[in-house]
């Protein structure tokens, strides 16, 4: 038996040739330091590609069952989540298992950055590196569209309304994205398409090129403070360094492994604790109640843009990720020798704190901060009781106007309500009625956010309307704000 | 063995030692959550919470939720609105009529239209189900007949689902028509305006002051009826209703509870209804002691 697998395997080796060629690869010597305690630095490439693995393997399952067309997507999705046994379990693995895949490749780069590793001769396994990145993020943002909820039909209109602003070409680009002027079943086809078979297609082509240059130029040596990257002369001296080197297949491959699992099992307890994303509710573009977010890798954009002037909004859109994608691409061209130390490196090491900062509080804004108006508060949030309890009369027709004319859609009372506009609890405090009818009938000066509702509300609702409002003071408030410091104009709606 | 590795034989056992308790660990721990399977995990997709279509919605709770709460309060009652979840009204009110106020709003007062073909978002079938729900009518909700796959209709059922407010209570028999339009005129809108006059002296004066210009407290005037503003924003239907069902969250009593200081307060007929809603209407064209 055992001599007969041997012969088998033998048949195989003669043919495969597997000893010459995978073997030492598997072997090839890398730094002794890597394999002390600072090889620990070196576990998150390897982390982010059993991920990758793991994505391929549930991405062929859901691919059994998803159903590619506008009609049938969303309940081939219902079907895994509640009918299919472990479908649900499915669809959340792929999605943390994706997550897990940007967050480990943010630290893989970061760390790579922090200790020089992409300096001389690693510029290219950074370049591509870059490109592994970008397609991870391409894959992040198709695959919310392969959702088909809310969230995607919105993304989608919001990303072809910013192809569509590229001078000249745009409405080629969204042509191409969407396969037509607007979204559609084409739209679902394509990115399908762009999921399943080409990005994972570039992804496996630039992986291979990415793990040969690191097998071929090596493991850079954890950084050491005074040695210097010398492209003249780094060559012989990482030559001379791997002559004491330790196999891969050893202390670093361990490290790899234990990680890797470790990986795996946040990814797994995350899937069966947290579940899966969505989808949430179905498809319907005429639903104004939708509050769409883009995935988080992508809502640090989200809170820029939304943070920013109008005037901003075409450069944030068009150039400014262009910059940071050159200038990621840049990295090793700009510095590819010196120290590589972060003691010696304090510029690099301070931005990346910058940019880990930066990115974390954008995404934070972009996660929490209500931009969007609650569509359905008018007529699901209710008043306060105690607002109606210590109304008038008019004052509760006033608040009937606040309701039915949807200013409950952008003010919140007592924090209920949409967060677009000012929480008007204690407005009463702050503005006077004149001030108040001003506001509403005019809107924001300037073309500010708040619309003019003066056509919208007659005389009689708008002067209710302004009891209400005034009347929203504390309990044991007693001075009411007659005067303002500038008088105002009253204007009639 | 591989190169560059130590050639000492128990180096070499010991690093093989490394390697299978490492890979036990790790088989060890990428099998750990495989015990799990047949637990009901905390991720799995709760079946109650599928995302249904918002025009299938036919559950009363998240329906008024939805749609009502945010003008009539949380449980029909403490809104600005008129509350729904009175057992006077939800008497009265005709089931018909209901369903035209839900289905195209209400004339007069700021009450949308909640019917897809007016404006709204809600269907015939979520409408009959707020109908019933208000209404205090057990109901089934079963196949269309002769509809399309998923169509839906409600029907009354003696042993279907109990109205969450519960059934409503049997009205006393004095208790005035609901509507409005349907209250007998006979006299002169003049004679109405006198006569409901006094019926507002006697019902209404405690509360409201002699004119219905309201209760001073403190610096202000509470509890002011005698108001244009107001009373163009409500229409007679709607005045009707207060004087019949009153305000019970609020505390105005109904058309037939003790008044304060009155105790033995006779109930408002029929015509005194509609000579009391005459006489607020006509001051939606004037101010305060008819100026």
């Amino acid at each position: 038996m055992r001599r007969g697998l041997y012969a088998i395997g033998a048949w195989f080796e003669a043919r495969l040739c597997l000893c010459e060629s995978l073997w030492p690869m598997l072997t090839h010597p890398i730094p002794k330091t890597v394999a002390g305690p600072m090889g620990w630095w070196y576990i998150f490439g390897s982390a982010s590609l059993t991920l990758f693995m793991i994505q391929i393997v549930t991405g062929i399952g859901l691919a059994l069952v998803y159903v590619p067309s506008a009609d049938r997507a969303y309940d081939s999705l219902l079907f895994l989540n509640y009918e299919q046994p472990l479908g649900w379990f499915l669809r959340a693995l792929h999605f943390y298992a994706g997550s897990g895949m940007v967050v480990l490749l943010i630290v893989h780069m970061s760390q790579v950055f922090l200790h020089g590793a992409y300096k001389y001769p690693r510029e290219l396994t950074w370049v591509v590196g870059v490109v592994l990145f970008l397609l991870t993020l391409g894959m992040f943002f198709s695959g919310q569209i392969l959702r088909w909820d809310p969230d995607a039909y919105w993304g989608l209109a919001v990303s072809g309304s910013m192809a569509g602003r590229v001078p000249v070409l745009g409405p080629w680009i969204v042509e191409l994205v969407l396969g037509g002027d607007v979204i559609g079943g084409n739209s679902l086809s394509r990115f399908f398409t762009l999921h399943v078979f080409v990005i994972p297609a570039l992804l496996l082509i630039f992986l291979a090129i990415h793990l040969w240059l690191v097998i071929k130029k090596g493991i850079s040596s954890p950084p050491v403070p005074g040695q210097t990257v010398n492209p003249k002369t780094y060559d012989a001296e990482y030559e001379q360094e791997l002559k004491t080197g330790v196999p891969f297949l050893g202390e670093a491959m361990l490290k790899d492994l234990f990680f890797s699992a470790f990986a795996v099992i946040v990814v797994v307890s995350l899937a069966a604790i947290i579940g899966p994303k969505g989808p949430h509710a179905p498809p319907n573009p005429t639903l104004g109640g939708a509050n769409p977010r883009p995935e988080w890798p992508f809502l640090w954009l989200f809170g820029l843009l939304s943070l920013s002037p109008p005037e901003a909004e075409t450069f944030i859109i068009l150039i400014f990720p262009v910059i940071l994608i050159i200038a990621l691409f840049l990295v090793p061209f700009v510095s590819n020798r010196g120290e590589r130390a972060p003691s010696r490196r304090p510029v690099a090491v301070l931005s990346v704190v910058l940019i880990l900062t930066v990115l974390g509080t954008l995404t934070y804004q972009g996660a929490t901060a209500p931009w969007s108006p609650q569509m359905s508060a008018w007529c699901g949030e209710p008043i306060p009781e105690d607002i109606v309890r210590r109304s008038t009369p008019r004052q509760l027709q006033g608040a009937l106007v606040f309701q039915n004319k949807n200013c409950r859609n952008c003010h919140a009372l007592q924090g209920s309500g949409g967060q677009r506009g000012p929480d008007l609890t204690w407005v009463g405090v702050r503005l006077t009625s004149d001030q108040l009818i001003d506001q509403v009938s005019n809107g924001t000066p300037g073309g500010g956010n708040m619309p003019a509702y003066g056509k919208q509300i007659g005389p009689d609702e708008m002067t209710a309307l302004a009891d209400f409002l005034v009347s929203l003071q504390p309990p044991n408030q007693t001075l009411v704000r007659e005067t303002a410091a500038v008088p105002t104009k009253r204007k009639e709606p | 063995m591989a190169p560059g590795a130590s050639n000492n034989k128990s180096g070499g056992l010991r690093r093989r030692g490394v390697w299978a308790r490492t890979c036990i660990s790790v088989c060890l721990l990428v099998s750990a959550p495989l015990s799990f399977v047949g637990c009901d995990f905390p991720g799995r997709p709760n079946p109650n919470e599928r995302p249904i279509p918002a025009d299938q919605v036919v559950e009363f709770g998240l329906l008024y939720r939805k749609n009502c709460s945010g003008c009539h309060g949380t449980d029909g009652k403490l809104g600005p609105a008129p509350p729904l979840n009175d057992a006077l009204f939800r008497a009265i009110i005709p089931a018909a009529e209901l369903k035209h106020i839900l289905t195209k709003g209400r004339n007069g007062t700021l009450m949308p239209a909640f019917s897809q073909e007016n404006g709204g978002t809600l269907t015939a079938t979520q409408i009959e189900v707020l109908v019933h729900e208000i209404k205090g009518i057990p109901y089934m909700i079963v196949p269309k007949q002769n509809g399309g796959r998923g169509e839906v209709e409600v029907v009354p059922d003696a042993g279907g689902i109990s109205p969450r407010w519960g059934a409503p209570v049997r009205p006393p028999a004095n208790v005035p028509s609901y509507n409005q339009a349907a209250a007998i005129v006979s006299r002169s809108s003049a004679v109405q305006q006198h006569d409901g006059a006094a019926v507002f002296v006697r019902a209404c004066a405690a509360c409201h002051g002699e004119h219905g210009q309201g209760i001073a407290q403190g610096h202000a005037m509470v509890r002011t009826i005698n108001d244009q503003v107001l009373l163009k924003l409500n229409s007679d239907q709607v005045l009707r209703r207060y004087a019949i069902t009153g305000r019970p969250d609020l505390g105005m009593p109904n058309f037939a509870e003790p008044r304060p200081g009155n105790p033995h307060f006779q109930a408002l007929t029929e015509q005194q209804v509609t000579d009391l809603v005459a006489l607020l209407a006509s001051w939606r064209q004037t101010t305060v002691n008819g100026k």
